[in-house]
C-alpha cells in the first residue's frame, strides 16, 4: 500500500486549472518534500489529499483509503499555512481540543514536547510567539498519532532559529514514529537535509516526482565547450542548457546508462537546489517514474 | 463536540443567560408590585414597561448577529476550519453537532424569554394584550422560541455564505428586518378574520383586529360614510351613527393566539430549514 496515490488529479475554480494532470505515488515511510514556485498549486494539492477540497478530476487515495472519511482523517493530520489555532483557547484547552476530537490522541506526548520547549499551559494562544504558536500547531498535529503527517509551508513566517526548532521536533517526532510527511515549501534549502523524496509541482503541475537519492544519482552537471555540446544533447537528455560564446554548461538526466565522454567535458554531481531550478527553469522537462517504476 | 462547542460559545451562552436572569428578576419584582392597583395604576404600571419590551421582536437580531454569524464566518475568517475539519470528526458531524447544541441553546433561551414575558403579563389581568399587540405576540408562546432560532440560523447561513463576520452582521440585519417586517404584515391573513357589527361602542375588541367597516342602513359596506364627507371633529366621529351606520369590526378572536402562534413557528421553521442548505452546502461542498 501506498501512503498517498493521486491519479490523474485536478481541480479547477471556476474555468481556471490550478492544478491538473496530477500522478503521483508515495510509499510509506517517506519524509516527501513538494516544492515549487508560489502558486504553483502546493496548496491545493495538500487540501486535496487531506480532503478539504474535492478534486474536479481524477482521484487522489491517503493510506489506502478517501481522504475526508472518517478512518483517512483519524490517520491523517495536517497543519495548514498560517497554522490556524483558536487564539481565545489557551494551550490547555488547544490539547484538549485535540483530545476531544481525537480517538488516538496522545496527550502525554503533547504536553512532553510543549514542557521541553518550555510553553506555558495556562497561556493563551494569541499571546504566545510566532514559533512558540507554530509548536503549539505541530504538537496538537503529532499528538494526533497519525500515519500521515501533511505540513504546508511549517517553516513560513518563521525566524531562522524557530525553523531550525521546528524542524528539528519534526524530524525527531518522524524518527520516533516511522509515519509518512509530506511538507511544502518554496524554500528548497529548508527541506535538502530532511527529506528523501522530492514532488516537483510547477503551474499546476508535477515535473519531478521521485526518490531524491535517485534524482541526485541520475542527474549530471557537464561544462564543456560550446561547439561540442550540440551533438551531446542530441545523445542524452538535457533539463537546462546555459551556454555562453566559449562554454556550455548542460544538467542532464542520465537515466543510468554510461555515455562515453568526451574527455573536454567534465563532469560533476547535482544537489538539490540546482537541480529544482534547473527543472523549474524549463517547464517542459519532466522526470517522471515510469509506471514499472513506482514501486513500495 | 460538545465541550469545543461550549468552549467556543461559552461567552454568548453566559452573556445570554445573565440577560434573561436580570429581566426575569426585573419584571418578578415589577409584576409582584400589582398587589392592590386600581385598574387604571394596573395600566399605567403596565406600560411604562410595555413601552420597552415592545422592542423585543427585534432582540433575535442580536441572536443572529452573536450566536449565529461567528459560527461559520469567525472559523472561515481565520483559517482554523482547516485545523477543525482534519481533525477525526468528519465535518458533517462537526456542523451537525454545532448547529445542534447551539440551536438547541438559543431556541430554549428564546422560549424562556417568551415564559418570562408570558409570566409578566399574566399578572396584568385585563390590561396585558398578548395577540393584538404585535410586539408581545412575537415575544412570547413558540413563536419566541422560532425567532431566535430563524436568526441564528440566518446569521449561520450569512456568515457561511460570505465567509466575514463583519459582513455577515449586515446582511444578517437587513435580511433579518424585512423577515420582520413581513411577517407581521402577514400576521393578520394566518385565518380568515372573523366578522361582528358593533352594537354597543363601549364593547373592548379583544383579540387581533384586523380592519373596520360602516355598514349603511340598506346593510352596505363603505369604507367612508359619504354623508359625512364634510364633518370634521367631533362631528366626524359621531356624525356616521347619527346617519344610521353602524361599526364592522374583523378581528382575530382571542382563541385563535396559539393556532396563530404555531402558524408563526411554522413558517419560521421552513425558513430556518431552507436557511440550512447554505450552511450545509458551505460546509460539506464548498470550503475553502
Amino acid at each position: 500500500m501506498t501512503a498517498l496515490t493521486a491519479t490523474g488529479l485536478g481541480k479547477r475554480y471556476r474555468r481556471n486549472w490550478v492544478l491538473e494532470g496530477c500522478s503521483l505515488s508515495v510509499p510509506p515511510g517517506r519524509v516527501v518534500a513538494l516544492v515549487g514556485p508560489n502558486g504553483a498549486g502546493k496548496t491545493t494539492l495538500l487540501h486535496l489529499v487531506v480532503g478539504l477540497l474535492e478534486p474536479d478530476a481524477g482521484s487522489v487515495a491517503v493510506l489506502g483509503g478517501a481522504p475526508g472519511e472518517a478512518d483517512t482523517l483519524r490517520r491523517i493530520a495536517f497543519l495548514a499555512q498560517d497554522k490556524p489555532l483558536y487564539e481565545g483557547f489557551s494551550v490547555a484547552d488547544m490539547l484538549r481540543f485535540g483530545a476531544r476530537m481525537n480517538p488516538r490522541w496522545d496527550g502525554e506526548l503533547a504536553r512532553r514536547r510543549l514542557a521541553e520547549l518550555g510553553i506555558p499551559l495556562a497561556r493563551k494562544v494569541g499571546r504566545l510567539s510566532g514559533g512558540q504558536q507554530a509548536q503549539v500547531a505541530l504538537s496538537v498535529a503529532l499528538a494526533k498519532r497519525p500515519d500521515l503527517l501533511v505540513l504546508d509551508e511549517p517553516l513560513a513566517n518563521l525566524d531562522p532559529l524557530a525553523r531550525h526548532d521546528v524542524m528539528r521536533g519534526l524530524m525527531t517526532a518522524v524518527a520516533e514514529s516511522g509515519m509518512t510527511v509530506v511538507l511544502s515549501s518554496h524554500v528548497v534549502s529548508d527541506l535538502e537535509d530532511t527529506c528523501d523524496w522530492l514532488v516537483l509541482l510547477n503551474r499546476g503541475r508535477i515535473q519531478v516526482a521521485g526518490d531524491i537519492e535517485d534524482l541526485l544519482a541520475e542527474h549530471r552537471l557537464l561544462t564543456g565547450p560550446a561547439d561540442l555540446a550540440d551533438g551531446l544533447a542530441a545523445r542524452v537528455d538535457v533539463v537546462d542548457d546555459s551556454r555562453t560564446d566559449r562554454q556550455a554548461t548542460l544538467l542532464v538526466r542520465t537515466r543510468g546508462e554510461r555515455q562515453p565522454l568526451d574527455p573536454r567535458w567534465t563532469t560533476r554531481g547535482v544537489d538539490l537546489e540546482e537541480l529544482v531550478l534547473a527543472y523549474l527553469r524549463r517547464p517542459d522537462a519532466a522526470s517522471l517514474p515510469r509506471p514499472a517504476l513506482a514501486r513500495a | 463536540m460538545v465541550w469545543l462547542t461550549w468552549r467556543q460559545h461559552r461567552a454568548q451562552a453566559l452573556v445570554t443567560a445573565g440577560l434573561l436572569l436580570a429581566l426575569g428578576v426585573f419584571l418578578l419584582v415589577h409584576a409582584l408590585g400589582t398587589s392592590g392597583a386600581g385598574p387604571e395604576a394596573l395600566r399605567d404600571r403596565y406600560e411604562s414597561v410595555q413601552v420597552y419590551l415592545s422592542w423585543l421582536p427585534a432582540v433575535p437580531l442580536l441572536v443572529g448577529a452573536f450566536w449565529g454569524a461567528p459560527v461559520l464566518a469567525r472559523e472561515l475568517e481565520r483559517g482554523t476550519h482547516r485545523l477543525a475539519w482534519t481533525q477525526s470528526v468528519p465535518r458533517r458531524r462537526w456542523l451537525g453537532a454545532k448547529l445542534l447544541c447551539l440551536g438547541l441553546a438559543v431556541t430554549v433561551a428564546g422560549l424562556a424569554l417568551g415564559m418570562i414575558v408570558a409570566g409578566w403579563q399574566s399578572a396584568f389581568d385585563g390590561v396585558a394584550d398578548r395577540f393584538g399587540d404585535a410586539a408581545m405576540f412575537g415575544a412570547t408562546g413558540v413563536a419566541a422560541g422560532a425567532w431566535w432560532l430563524f436568526a441564528f440560523m440566518l446569521g449561520t447561513a450569512a456568515g457561511g455564505v460570505l465567509r466575514r463576520t463583519l459582513p455577515a452582521l449586515a446582511v444578517t440585519t437587513a435580511v433579518f428586518l424585512l423577515a420582520l417586517f413581513a411577517v407581521l404584515d402577514a400576521r393578520p391573513a394566518y385565518a380568515e378574520p372573523e366578522r361582528r357589527v358593533v352594537e354597543d361602542k363601549s364593547a373592548p375588541s379583544a383579540g387581533l383586529r384586523t380592519g373596520s367597516m360602516w355598514l349603511s342602513p340598506s346593510g352596505v359596506e363603505v369604507e367612508t360614510v359619504p354623508e359625512c364627507a364634510d364633518a370634521s371633529g367631533e362631528a366626524w366621529l359621531s356624525c356616521p351613527l347619527e346617519a344610521g351606520y353602524r361599526m364592522v369590526e374583523y378581528f382575530h378572536p382571542a382563541d385563535r393566539y396559539w393556532r396563530f402562534q404555531w402558524t408563526e413557528t411554522g413558517i419560521l421553521a421552513l425558513a430556518t430549514v431552507l436557511l440550512a442548505g447554505p450552511v450545509v452546502y458551505r460546509v460539506a461542498r464548498k470550503p475553502i
